[in-house]
């Protein structure tokens, strides 16, 4: 049956088949765009709906607010079920956004990766740290000394047999130079800077005319000097004992014995329980069960004279230590070498 | 040194196990650093009866010898030519017996089997002799333990003497201090006691250098048959590494071990003239020493001389002409004390050095001399069969008492850190030997002993009393702390730079500092500029370093070789410079950080891996310099100034304006020379405490109202450099133009041959107002026509 155009009962039959069609439309929009596209043919501005409103001055006056009610209320409905899928469709995207497989965590990195720090060089500035907690400033020296620095002013007389226990390689230059053979020569340096009180930590390079599996030619030591007016061996003990712990471990058992330095009188070594073997004998503690860590004794009167204090007034301690022998401790390696080839499959196992 | 346990205890009592009395003499200062047991290497092995020898059936050089020991008879092949006739003993192994790390076995040798071997000296690691069987005597019992038999038990202590003990150098000295630890006395080795001949012949000794000699003592001995020591001698000679020659030499070198004293035996019949006489050599004479090496002498050293020439090195070794021989009948036994540091500057100029001058170049006691050679000449006559003729000769005598020693009990507390009583003091003194007088105030006049020449000062006396108390008794008083002054020095800095370089990804590297001079020249340096050494290692390490990168190379070289794909390197380390126009002094050091980025940059996926470049080291620059130094940086091309760099990348680097060192892509000249791979980029900088700023960074005010960027792309030529356009438009534009940086390079497409396109960003911004949109244009218009016109560019729009 075929209605006139303008009837109001026609009009108001065509809302819900239009409402039907958008719900079928609606449901098979895969996003957002089609959603509203769907929605757009009734509610824009050439939709649907709209050219109804259009007719509705052309109804009856009676007719017009049954009529206009029912289409406002096919705009709402419309309008409702736009923002429903939209809803339904934004949580679709948003679900679908987290599905899928995950990430190849495992690929490397972007940007370089981190460097790596030399075990010679970490260990010296951790031995460094422990003594600057303990108040004791850095002092260093040249590494090519002279005769007096290095020996006389340390009371190594000369064609004395303690020179023999230092192989020297001499600088070819006027004035007796030398690769120093130990950083002792920074003590009578810092002695011959400043008055009492001292207390100076000495890192650095030394050298000997030596080269093997055990011995290089260039090799680091840490050294140390206080001076004051009434320090005594008892607390160079207590001093070093506590190094040795806060080096190794807080259980780690320490012998102070006695030993010869000439620029150190009463002379010592400080020895720890080997940290391989924890005291049985091994190769690394040659079997003796303890691993000498540094030798140390109050500061010669002799050396004191050297620089101009009065050894009756002024006393303390020094002592040094050699750094590689600590790293491959720490670190378990057996040649010394390895510290200065710089083989890269070597230092990167070090961060 | 090597201390034989059994010795020690012939002079003094030690029920100690020898692991003890180690402990005891490294606490105390004698450093004990092996303990070896002699004789526990031979488990098993036995004294063997001869009881028959027949030949072997096959191999004409053996025997069958059939061993009777405990359990029976075996037959052992042996090839020894001094096989005793039955009835005579040998050292026998049978199968299981230990030879060392060796266990005997049965094995056919020729078709017989022997039931394991029969053994020389040199086969039990007893002694040198190889020469044959070791032949036992007729007493011991067939199956007896050869070490029981031969009374091969010991330990030998290897104990480090320090220079400053030269009494540690002999049993006696060691067996004192050992006294002195445990509290017992110690039994003085008695010689074989001996009557004197008459003397025979006159023989004068005359000193005439008595400061390098102060005693001269000599004793001769006559009649003496040279043979072998007896086999305890020489086994305990072997255990001490020792080799055993004659009972002559022997008995010298068993005074050597026993009192640290050196001795020197003569042929008398080769001396001339009748006479010794001991003074300094003429410059230019000349002597055959024990050796066979003729020596040229000067006038500091001390010679022995007979009545026409030299016969001995005083203290350092003997001539040949009057050497102790097979035939040597009559001796003349020398026991001295020599001047310590004359015998060390003959010893080091000669390139000579000995038992015997290593002993007295520390210092021998004056005292024992009459004791050591009295012992010496009696061993001698003893072993040797002959007679002591005549009284000793003393030239020089004991010499005067040196002068006491004052010691102040309150400064022994005070170095020491503890109380010591005065009886424990006078106590652990008296037990070193040192003779007592009271003084003023409690104090003490100590004279030491002959044998401790290292105590001449109260601080020697000092340690004595710590180090025998026992360091392990001393209180350990943990360090106070005084907090002082403290402004972070180079070293502080330094270590800030390193962490910076290793969380940009580079290795830390520690390289020697020896190089030659042709690498240094590569890089710049003269053989004027360098510090050499005299006594290198070797030709390539003769001289210091005067720039890291050879050393960093190196480990570039390293790296490659073991075919890494590449290597990104850094050190801070010291370079060395000869002070300008050979200046007197130390030469100059300088802190220096060197960088190489060799082979490929491994960024993220090896894929994706490139080669490093200027950029990089631009990058790394930059970390230095923002992270640690504190300082503006800049690269600027220099390729006349950095010669061993490719020229397109050689750059100087400058902080804060003035010149730090340099950077760039090794020259592939260089890089050919030198034998390192291409392409390695590398970085040089001055380190000098200038360089790093200090002190607190001060904040500038935050903008506060908005700013108006501006891009300009225009297409330049390629030798303009971007930091020339910045530059030109921070010139150009007003005050208010906050920033310029360029943001992108273009070249292709669209671009002419030998042009870049390179892209801008202005940023304007006023402090005190917001900018008009008009005053904007007309700043901009401005710095874009200014660009045009000094660099002849086209606007790209």
């Amino acid at each position: 049956m075929t209605q006139p155009d303008g009837q109001p009962a026609d009009l108001a039959s065509e809302l819900p088949t239009l409402l039907e069609r958008l719900d079928a439309e609606l449901a098979a929009a895969r996003n957002a765009e089609e959603a509203r596209a769907a929605a757009a043919k009734l509610l824009g501005k050439k939709g649907a709906l709209t050219a109804l409103q259009k007719k509705l001055g052309t109804l009856p006056a009676p007719e017009r607010p049954a009529f206009g009610a029912a289409l406002n209320q096919a705009k709402a409905d419309a309008g409702a079920r736009l923002d429903t899928r939209l809803a339904a469709l934004e949580k679709d995207a948003f679900e679908r956004s987290l599905a899928g497989p995950p990430l190849d965590p495992t690929l490397p990195p972007r940007g370089l990766p981190h460097g790596h720090a030399h075990p010679l060089m970490s260990t010296m500035h951790d031995i460094v740290d422990i003594f600057g907690r303990l108040g004791f400033h850095v002092a260093e020296g040249p590494e090519v000394e002279d005769d007096f620095h290095n020996f006389e002013a340390l009371n190594f007389p000369p064609d004395h047999p303690a020179r023999d226990m230092q192989d020297t390689l001499f600088v070819d230059a006027p004035g007796s130079l030398l690769m120093r053979t130990h950083t002792s020569p920074v003590q009578i340096r810092t002695m011959l800077a400043q008055e009492p009180p001292v207390r100076v930590v000495i890192p650095g390079a030394v050298y000997r005319h030596d080269d093997d599996a055990t011995h290089s030619p260039r090799f680091h030591q840490v050294e140390g000097l206080l001076v004051d007016d009434h320090t005594t061996l008892a607390d160079l003990k207590g001093c070093l004992t506590l190094f040795v712990q806060e080096f190794f471990g807080a259980d780690v058992t320490v012998r102070f014995r006695a030993s010869f330095f000439p620029f150190t009188e009463p002379s010592g070594e400080i020895d720890c329980r080997c940290v391989v073997c924890r005291g049985k004998g091994c190769r690394v503690c040659k079997g003796s069960g303890w691993l000498e860590i540094l030798g140390c004794g109050m500061v010669d009167p002799a050396v004191f004279r050297h620089v101009g204090y009065d050894p009756e007034k002024w006393q303390g301690f020094a002592f040094g230590m050699g750094v590689d022998r600590l790293a491959m401790l720490r670190h378990g390696m057996s040649d010394i070498r390895l510290l200065y080839e710089n083989d890269l499959r070597f230092l990167r196992q070090f961060q | 040194m090597k201390i034989s346990l059994a010795w020690l205890r012939e002079l003094i009592d030690l029920p100690e196990p020898a692991a003890e009395i180690a402990e005891r003499l490294t606490m105390t200062g004698f450093e004990v650093e092996a303990v070896h047991r002699a004789g526990a290497h031979l488990a098993g092995v036995v004294a063997g009866e001869v009881l028959e020898v027949r030949a072997h059936p096959g191999r004409a050089d053996m025997h069958v010898v059939v061993v009777g020991d405990a359990d029976g008879r075996r037959d052992v092949v042996c090839g020894a030519p001094n096989i005793p006739a039955p009835g005579g003993r040998t050292a026998y192994a049978p199968p299981g017996a230990r030879l060392g790390d060796v266990v005997v076995e049965a094995r056919r040798v020729g078709g017989v089997e022997s039931l394991g071997v029969l053994c020389s000296e040199s086969d039990l690691g007893i002694g040198a002799d190889a020469s044959g069987l070791l032949v036992l005597p007729p007493d011991v019992r067939p199956g007896a333990s050869l070490v029981e038999a031969l009374c091969l038990h010991d330990h030998v202590l290897d104990v480090n003497v320090t220079p400053n003990r030269p009494d540690g150098l002999g049993h006696l000295g060691i067996a004192r201090e050992l006294g002195t630890i445990f509290r017992r006395p110690v039994r003085l080795p008695q010689a074989p006691s001996f009557q004197r001949a008459p003397r025979e012949l006159e023989l004068r000794v005359r000193v005439d250098d008595p400061s390098g000699c102060p005693r001269y003592g000599a004793q001769v001995v006559r009649d003496l048959a040279v043979r072998p020591s007896p086999w305890a001698i020489r086994y305990r000679l072997h255990l001490l590494g020792v080799r055993a020659v004659s009972n002559l030499v022997d008995v010298t070198n068993l005074v050597l071990l026993l009192f640290s004293q050196p001795l020197h035996a003569f042929d008398l019949a080769k001396l001339r003239g009748g006479a010794i006489v001991v003074r300094r050599a003429r410059d230019g004479e000349t002597m055959f020493t024990l050796d066979g090496l003729e020596r040229r002498f000067v006038p500091d050293d001390v010679l022995i001389c007979d009545g026409e020439g030299p016969v001995a090195v005083a203290g350092v070794m003997g001539g040949l002409s009057s050497e102790i021989r097979d035939d040597t009948r009559d001796v003349l036994l020398e026991c001295a004390h020599f001047d310590p540091p004359s015998i060390r500057r003959t010893s080091h100029r000669l390139g000579l050095s000995s038992e015997s001058s290593y002993r007295f170049e520390r210092g021998t006691d004056r005292g024992g001399v009459p004791r050591s050679l009295a012992y010496a000449a009696g061993l001698m006559a003893e072993l040797g069969g002959g007679r002591v003729c005549g009284e000793a000769i003393d030239a020089g005598g004991a010499g005067p008492d040196p002068a006491p020693v004052r010691l102040r009990p309150s400064r022994v507390t005070r170095i020491v850190g503890r109380e010591f009583a005065p009886e424990e003091i006078r106590g652990t003194l008296e037990r070193l030997g040192c003779r007592l007088a009271p003084a003023s105030g409690g104090a003490l006049d100590v004279v030491a002993p002959g044998w401790r020449p290292d105590l001449t000062r109260e601080i020697d006396l000092v340690e004595e009393i710590a180090r025998i108390g026992g360091y392990d008794s001393l209180p350990g008083t943990p360090p106070t702390v005084t907090a002082g002054p403290r402004a972070p020095g180079n070293w502080e800095r330094l270590a800030t730079l390193r962490r910076v370089l290793i969380a940009r990804g580079l290795a830390e590297t520690v390289n020697h500092v020896f190089a030659d001079l042709p690498t240094l020249q590569a890089f710049g340096a003269t053989a004027a500029g360098c510090v050499p050494l005299k006594n290198p290692l070797d030709a390539g390490r003769a001289l210091l370093r005067t720039t890291l990168l050879p050393g960093l190379l190196g480990d570039v070289r390293l790296a490659f070789a073991h075919r890494l794909p590449g290597a990104a390197l850094f050190e801070i380390g010291k370079t060395f410079h000869r002070r300008p126009g050979g200046a007197p002094g130390l030469p100059d050091e300088a802190w220096r950080l060197g960088i190489v980025l060799a082979g490929k940059r491994l960024d993220g996926l090896a894929g994706n891996a490139a080669d490093w470049d200027l950029y990089d080291l631009a990058a790394m620059l930059a970390a230095v310099a923002d992270g640690s130094l504190r300082r503006p940086w800049a690269l600027r091309p220099a390729a006349e100034r950095v010669p061993w760099c490719h020229p397109r990348s050689a750059c100087l680097v400058e902080l804060d304006g003035a010149e730090a060192g340099f950077a760039g892509e090794i020259h592939p000249a260089t890089a050919d020379r030198l034998d390192v791979p291409r392409g390695v980029q590398l970085l040089e900088l001055e380190l000098g405490p200038e360089r790093f700023r200090s002190g607190p960074d001060k904040v500038r005010e935050l903008p506060r109202f908005p700013a108006v960027r501006r891009d300009l792309a225009a297409v330049f030529d390629e030798a303009v450099a971007a930091g020339d356009v910045v530059a030109e438009a921070r010139k150009l534009g007003p005050a208010f133009l906050d920033d310029v940086s360029v943001f992108d390079v273009y070249r292709g497409k669209g671009i002419p041959e030998g042009k870049k396109s390179m892209a801008f960003a202005l940023v304007y911004r006023h402090a005190e107002r917001t900018l008009t949109e008009d005053e904007v244009e007309a700043a901009h218009g401005r710095v874009v026509d200014g660009l045009v016109s000094r660099f002849g560019v086209t606007i790209r729009k």
